[in-house]
């Protein structure tokens, strides 16, 4: 059994000829089912545990990145399979998983390809995509407390990445080898901001930022803790989402979600 | 092992490339991998690697270093023990003592320290010279690579 989970952003009129297109799509793939509004007095959470205690085995959502991350720390634990219609601008996410943006997407819910994907969790909370810390003045830490990787310059942003985020460039060779969502690691990437100078890039031919790969650490890991760097203000956002502050300890959850994925995912 | 050349740094293409240790970042401790390593930042305390680590042109490692193969082009303080093929590039600084399978060093490196080498096959134990035996050139391994030193410290504490 379907149950259909639509984001509060969906109820602006400009998605209405949309949403009656993907209704009618579904009808006529033999998918339909349930559908919820999500709303500012709803819990995302409670809308599907209610879903699967009435049955439902495909909980589809029906939003954009934040919808989806959402709906996957919601469904951590419960015997479902998540699927997704992308809709509005942000749907970095759902590429990655090879899943079309609107109308398209129903083509791929109805030929139920799944894969186990990780997860990341931090204390109570889980992230599908991707942790940034918001101040480079961090430090990570081994889980076995072995050793300590700090960043040396301000210029720099750290992530925990499951999913590579946008703002970090590799080169094909370097996106298919990290950022595997059911290799059973997370990365710690490490991205520094330092551009050469014009005067640099001339006189003195520095090119070592021309090779975009150069500019990363790149670590996977199981396990590791996160701390702030002496008195320094750090937060840490999950998801684009939800602001937790360290010290935290983070570790992967290898294959916790069941997710209908496309043909064009891109691992 | 690694693609060898400073123009093919970061050369992401080989498979098995592991970890990255980019710029301007520092690890302290005792840091062990199982996979390939590039390392073009600073690290401190110990390292191992279990497949090939490469040590790019800025990077300065003071640290015991232990890989299966390994290419250098920065800067080191330790001792390196390196079971296969170790590759000295014309820009590496190496202080400490070298225990190798092979060696290959490109003219220009500097090194101070011993080296010893133990042939991978045979297990034999290549001792290094003493200094008065310390030359200009000397004849590596199978006797087909010449390489020139850039001064009389060269394998000498």
């Amino acid at each position: 059994m379907y149950f259909y989970l639509y984001d509060a952003f969906l109820q602006d009129k400009k998605y209405t000829k949309l949403l009656s297109e993907i209704e009618a799509r579904l009808i006529d793939l033999s998918i339909q089912g349930r559908t919820t509004k999500l709303n500012i007095l709803n819990d995302i959470k409670e809308l599907i545990l209610d879903a699967v205690k009435h049955g439902a085995e495909t909980v589809v959502v029906l939003g954009d990145d934040k919808t989806i991350s959402k709906a996957i720390g919601a469904v951590v634990n419960l015997p479902v399979t998540l699927g997704i219609i992308p809709i509005g601008d942000n749907n970095l996410l759902a590429k990655y998983l090879g899943i079309p943006e609107g109308l398209a997407a129903c083509e791929v819910l109805s030929k139920r390809v799944k894969e186990q994907l990780d997860l990341g969790k931090v204390g109570n909370h889980h992230f599908a995509f991707y942790l940034k810390a918001l101040s480079p003045h961090i430090k990570i830490i081994s889980a076995n407390d072995q050793y300590t990787i700090t960043p040396m310059s301000s210029n720099m942003e750290v992530y925990i990445c499951n999913f590579r985020p946008a703002d970090v460039q590799l080169s094909t060779a370097g996106q298919k080898k990290f950022f595997v969502p059911h290799d059973g690691y997370l990365e710690v990437v490490i991205k520094n901001l330092r551009i050469p100078s014009l005067l640099n890039k001339i006189f003195l031919k520095d090119n070592r930022h021309q090779n975009q790969d150069g500019q990363y650490t790149i670590l996977p890991f199981k396990k590791i803790k996160l701390e702030a760097e002496g008195d320094h203000d750090v937060k840490l956002v999950l998801d684009d989402d939800r602001i937790i502050k360290p010290p935290v300890e983070i570790e992967v959850l290898p294959r916790k979600i069941n997710l209908i994925v496309g043909r064009e995912r891109t691992f | 092992m690694f693609k060898k050349g400073p123009k093919e740094m970061f050369d992401l293409s080989n498979d098995s490339v592991e970890t990255i240790v980019g710029p301007s970042v520092k690890i302290e401790g005792d840091f062990k991998s199982g996979g390939n390593v590039i390392v073009a930042g600073h690290i401190s305390g110990k390292f191992s690697s279990g497949a090939s680590l490469r040590v790019e042109e800025r990077a300065k490692i003071i640290a015991d270093i232990q890989a299966k193969d390994a290419v250098i082009a920065g800067e080191i303080n330790g001792n390196i023990n390196i079971e296969g093929h170790l590759e000295i590039l014309a820009t590496a600084k190496i202080t400490g003592d070298i225990q190798t399978g092979s060696l290959a060093i490109q003219q220009g490196a500097i090194i101070n320290g011993s080296c010893s080498m133990t042939h991978a096959k045979s297990g034999a134990k290549i001792e290094a010279p003493s200094k008065e035996q310390v030359t200009h050139e000397w004849l590596l391994g199978g006797g087909d690579e010449k390489v020139n030193f850039k001064n009389k410290e060269t394998f000498v504490k």
